[in-house]
């Protein structure tokens, strides 16, 4: 379980500066770029909601340093909870995980990073604490898929007629493509102001399932969408939808696994099992699940990356499947199977030696 | 100096290299597993979806999941080309399961095939329940005391992926290991 700190905000001292990353080549999903110009012993500071951090097992962040031309060992002070630890000099270019053992650490709303050069530049993503949660680990890999998987049904149309706030039904200009239970995006941009909002059909004759929360004018954009969704699979509704499910749970246990932690120690962990996920997408018409079906295979298909309890994980496509409509009156439906390694379990925390005291006295004394 | 049996140690690898590349290895894995699979699916060990109430009041309470999968997983084949073999392939495209007796004594014969079965238990699948065949899905439930909501837009069909279940509970119960030793202990045993 994964949780990224809320409300974060950035502050820096004199001559930093910090900035959103440039391209989505520079970061996952919100990368900062951090630069500091003015000396040793600039910081960048990222506060955020008080959180008490003994509750999680790790704090996680992906930070991509570069390598420097230095003779010095380490770059970078990073302070968590009143705690230093030293960032060694990177040997190799590209983002570097950064695992920060936080089971003893108290409370925290900020975290410093520290410059120990005095010119660099480096991005830093994914800043968070997590912990192994049994209850979570498989449905953690859904809600990671549909994080990542958006797909365009490419179907729009206009309000037939103005349509007023509490009203329960709409006035659609063209059909084609809506199904009774589709679920739209209505929007409107007046006087720059854009207002929109998202409403499930019942019927294609435009009645909705809820009132309207706002009010838009004829000729105001309406866009079918094609909602990505959970486990919760029997319940949906919406046509088209893309589902992600899991279908099977594999007991083939890794082996343990060290991974190291900054300022020394590490753990131990081992992984459970692989889930298997499928990806479907299902619609009354074949023509849109073909052609849906070809978007994600384009933009996801064989290989993807997803986000999973903060770290970025590429999966691949195990099979697919599709399935025609046929006499029992089903939904055409495609299929994306893929195998995903949920994160692993924590088996033992390896605490750094600080203070070795040895005393020996001669043999016979 | 002779060391006896080096001959017989280097035929014996090389009997061994041969046979790992043989598509028969993979054959016998694959018919072990076709053997393996209607025992599995039929005694429940695959752990598959349970029934719906829906399911239970039109089979019967005492209906198990897949418990008619017995006739399609024992219909599987096993396909062989040069570079191995397949499990949970069905050859004849056109064969359907036979007719069968539902829980009030009515009978009911499938129009689907065998393939078109697997494949809807494989991926799960919708039903629309409006218009004219969602009307006739109604009429069938309603039959059995069994009233959807207008409101409800399809009948929902769980996943239920027989054949990949039944291959895991295979493989963990070492029944794979097993045809690969089978399969050498006949290579070993022929030299």
């Amino acid at each position: 379980m994964f949780q990224a700190f809320t409300n974060q905000v950035w502050s820096v001292s004199d001559g930093a500066k910090v900035s959103q990353a440039a391209t989505t080549d520079t970061g996952f999903r919100d990368a900062r770029k951090i630069v500091f110009t003015n000396g040793l012993n600039e910081t960048a500071t990222l506060s955020f909601d008080s959180i008490l951090l003994s509750g999680f097992e790790e704090v996680t962040m992906y930070v991509n340093i570069g390598r420097q031309l230095t003779s010095l060992d380490n770059v970078l002070k990073i302070t968590v909870a009143g705690q230093d630890y030293d960032v060694p000099k990177p040997t190799r270019d590209g983002w570097v995980h950064i695992l920060i053992d936080c089971q003893a650490l108290g409370a925290a709303d900020s975290i410093v990073f520290e410059s120990l050069l005095a010119n660099q530049t480096f991005f830093v993503d994914l800043i968070g604490a997590r912990k192994f949660d049994p209850a979570s680990i498989d449905t953690d890999v859904v809600d990671a898929i549909i994080d990542a998987v958006s797909l365009d049904y490419g179907v729009a149309t206009t309000l037939a007629a103005d349509a007023v706030a509490a009203d329960r039904a709409i006035s659609l200009a063209s059909l084609v493509y809506v199904f009774n239970t589709s679920r739209l995006r209505i929007s409107s941009t007046v006087d720059d102001v854009t207002t929109s909002e998202e409403v499930d059909l019942v019927t294609k004759s435009g009645k909705l399932k809820g009132a309207l929360v706002n009010s838009y004018p004829e000729g105001a954009i309406v866009t079918v969408l094609c909602p990505v969704v959970g486990e919760d699979a029997d319940g949906i509704e919406p046509d088209p939808v893309c589902g992600v499910n899991i279908s099977d749970i594999q007991t083939n246990v890794g082996l343990n696994t060290p991974i190291d932690m900054l300022g020394g120690g590490g753990k131990i962990k081992y992984f459970l099992g692989e889930v298997l996920i499928q990806v479907y997408i299902d619609c009354s018409s074949k023509a849109k699940v073909l052609e849906l079906s070809r978007k994600y295979q384009r933009e996801y298909g064989a290989e993807f990356q997803i986000i999973l309890d903060g770290e970025p994980f590429d999966i691949y496509l195990d099979n697919s499947q599709f399935l025609d409509q046929t006499e029992a009156g089903n939904n055409a439906r495609m299929s994306f199977f893929y195998k995903v390694q949920p994160s692993p379990a924590t088996v033992e925390t390896l605490v750094r030696v600080t203070d070795l005291t040895i005393t020996i006295s001669p043999e016979g004394a | 100096m002779i060391i006896e049996g080096l001959d017989d140690l280097n035929k014996a690898f090389s009997s061994i290299k041969e046979a790992m590349k043989s598509p028969q290895l993979q054959k016998a894995r694959a018919e072990k597993f076709k053997d393996a699979a209607p025992r599995i699916v039929g005694s429940g060990a695959a752990g598959l979806k349970p029934n719906k109430s829906a399911t239970s009041k039109i089979q019967g309470i005492q209906h198990s999941p897949e418990a008619w999968t017995g006739e399609l997983v024992g219909a599987i084949e096993v396909r062989v080309d040069p570079t191995g073999a397949e499990a949970g392939y069905f050859s004849d495209s056109t064969k359907k399961p036979g007719p069968r007796t539902l829980a009030d004594g009515a009978k009911s014969q499938s129009n689907l095939t065998f393939a078109e079965i697997a494949m809807l238990q494989t991926s799960g699948f919708r039903i629309p329940l409006s218009g004219p065949s969602g009307a006739k899905v109604r009429g069938f439930l309603a039959r059995y005391g069994i009233f959807l909501k207008a409101t409800k837009a399809f009948l929902v069909v769980s996943a239920r992926p027989f054949l990949t279940k039944a291959a895991d509970v295979h493989e963990g119960a070492g029944g794979d290991e097993m045809a690969v030793d089978q399969f050498f202990e006949a290579v070993w045993g022929n030299l």
